[in-house]
């Protein structure tokens, strides 16, 4: 019996470690994203039903999924012309240092999704809590719903914070096409839990995995839910780095600020024309950088101060 | 439960740390070092009463498409040879004519191994492998090869003293 299970063991064992190519790697990761992407059109239309079923149905809920869409398109053909050629340029650079030899297959490409979703959490905080990333990030918090359609909008450098924050899994020497097929796993992962189909999971799993419920709280503008569960697969990340909190009160979805737009163009556009206005109305050079580099919210000194005189009068 | 890491740098170098660390466990996860370090146990421990038993290298390549020209197959036990398929550091070299499916050849004089193989279709008769740039114009294949577009390294290629099919891939 012993024998049977070692020689088992030994057998899955050596099929983890079957050598892939980089064709094969990234073959799995076409058909991986187009087919999860027509199984979210299938939750996104029973998603449409239940909303039907419930009468909350609106012509502001279609024309946000719609331009949810559009965004998509619009992040897509940005990938494709502009950030592409970067992305492959940046990563297969640092891959040239690589620090060790790691060769492809199923084994070392789990171990990567896990990095990949580490950097992940460090990628999404950093868009959180600098105003340049949070000018494209908002975009995907921008809507007033939550449904997987949500997790279709995409704002104008999206592309492009993922690169510095997931350049490091190359240089310690994950071949490139691993690091874009992890990162392909974590954002799938996480399209799948813009939901409010399912509530709660089994607390097992609501302590390490990051749920539908955990990421609810993510897209609430609720002041106690601002800036927490950045995580893609596991909450452990929060957890460890202090940025986790519990669904507890309903979560209004949104911006502080909101936009109260479905206009797809807005929408995709709102967080660059808010920072290049903050940039631009704000005096002084330093203030200036400031816009850029501090959290959204950061005001400068001298309008602190204004505040602060008209308040007192 | 223990206390999060509020501290920004502390949580930052934590994180550096975990993907040096996986990082390193993922260099250890290797086929090459499970397969080949397998085969060569497996030699060393059996080879003072075993060594007879050898009878060389037989090599068949397969998914030959036509009969024109001839097979060229080379036999490297040296890594850097094979990097480079350098053809004056093989240990065997063979040419025989081409028949569209498969044809085989014997190495009889070779020893223990390891050894990795590499065929290609001469169909010009120029007894050169021909390339447009980077782009192949005559079929070829490598032992342990995963498809057109894998160059095994040695460790992967090697193969011991028996019985070995390399398919040939013809990219034109």
């Amino acid at each position: 019996m012993a024998i049977i299970v070692g020689n088992l063991g030994k057998a899955a064992m050596d099929a983890l470690l079957i050598p892939l190519t980089d064709m094969e790697v990234w073959a799995w990761e076409e058909f991986l994203g187009d087919w999860f992407f027509v199984g979210a059109m299938g939750l996104f239309a029973l998603e449409l039903l239940r909303y039907a079923l419930f009468k909350r149905l609106s012509w502001n809920l279609v024309g946000d999924a719609v331009a949810n869409y559009i965004t998509l398109a619009l992040y897509l053909g940005l990938g494709f012309f502009v950030y592409g050629t970067l992305y492959i340029a940046a990563y297969f650079a640092a891959y040239e240092f690589a620090l060790f030899h790691i060769e492809v297959n199923w084994a070392t490409i789990a171990i990567c999704v896990v990095l990949a979703d580490l950097a992940y959490y460090w990628e999404h905080r950093f868009v959180h809590r600098v105003n340049l990333g949070w000018a494209t990030h908002s975009v995907h918090h921008s809507s007033p719903h939550f449904n997987i359609s949500v997790a279709y909008r995409f704002g104008p450098m999206d592309d492009l914070w993922p690169i510095p924050f997931h350049i490091p899994l190359c240089l310690i020497g994950f071949n490139p096409f691993v690091v874009f097929f992890a990162e392909m796993v974590v954002q799938l992962y996480q399209t799948a839990l813009h939901t409010e189909v399912v509530k709660k999971l089994p607390r097992p799993i609501e302590a390490v995995m990051n749920t539908p419920s955990h990421h609810r709280v993510h897209h609430g503008s609720n002041p106690e839910y601002l800036d927490r569960n950045y995580a893609g697969i596991f909450i452990v990340w929060d957890r460890l780095f202090g940025t986790f909190a519990e669904e507890k009160e309903k979560v209004v979805y949104g911006l502080v600020r909101p936009i109260d737009s479905v206009n797809p163009i807005v929408v995709f556009c709102h967080g660059l024309y808010r920072l290049g206005h903050a940039v631009v109305t704000t005096p002084g050079f330093a203030n200036k950088l400031g816009r850029l580099f501090h959290p959204p919210g950061w005001e400068p000194e001298i309008e602190r101060r204004d505040r602060s005189s008209v308040a007192g009068e | 439960m223990i206390s999060p890491i509020k501290n920004l740098f502390t949580a930052l170098a934590l994180s550096a740390g975990l993907v040096a660390a996986g990082g390193w466990l993922a260099s250890e996860l290797s086929w090459t070092a499970s397969t080949v370090g397998r085969a060569t146990a497996v030699v060393e421990g059996a080879a003072p009463a075993r060594q007879l038993a050898y009878d060389g290298l037989h090599v068949e390549t397969t998914g030959i498409r036509s009969n024109r020209g001839s097979i060229i197959v080379a036999v490297y036990n040296d890594p850097d040879a094979l990097a480079q398929y350098d053809d004056q550091r093989v240990v065997g070299y063979a040419e025989v004519p081409a028949t569209a499916g498969a044809v085989s050849v014997d190495f009889p004089d070779l020893g223990t191994g390891p050894y990795a193989v590499t065929v290609f279709h001469d169909e010009n008769g120029d007894r050169d492998f021909n390339m447009e740039g980077d782009w192949p114009l005559e079929g070829y294949g490598t032992s342990g090869a995963m498809g057109p577009y894998d160059e095994p390294s040695f460790e992967r290629a090697a193969v011991m003293p028996g019985r070995v099919s390399v398919p040939i891939h013809y990219l034109r």
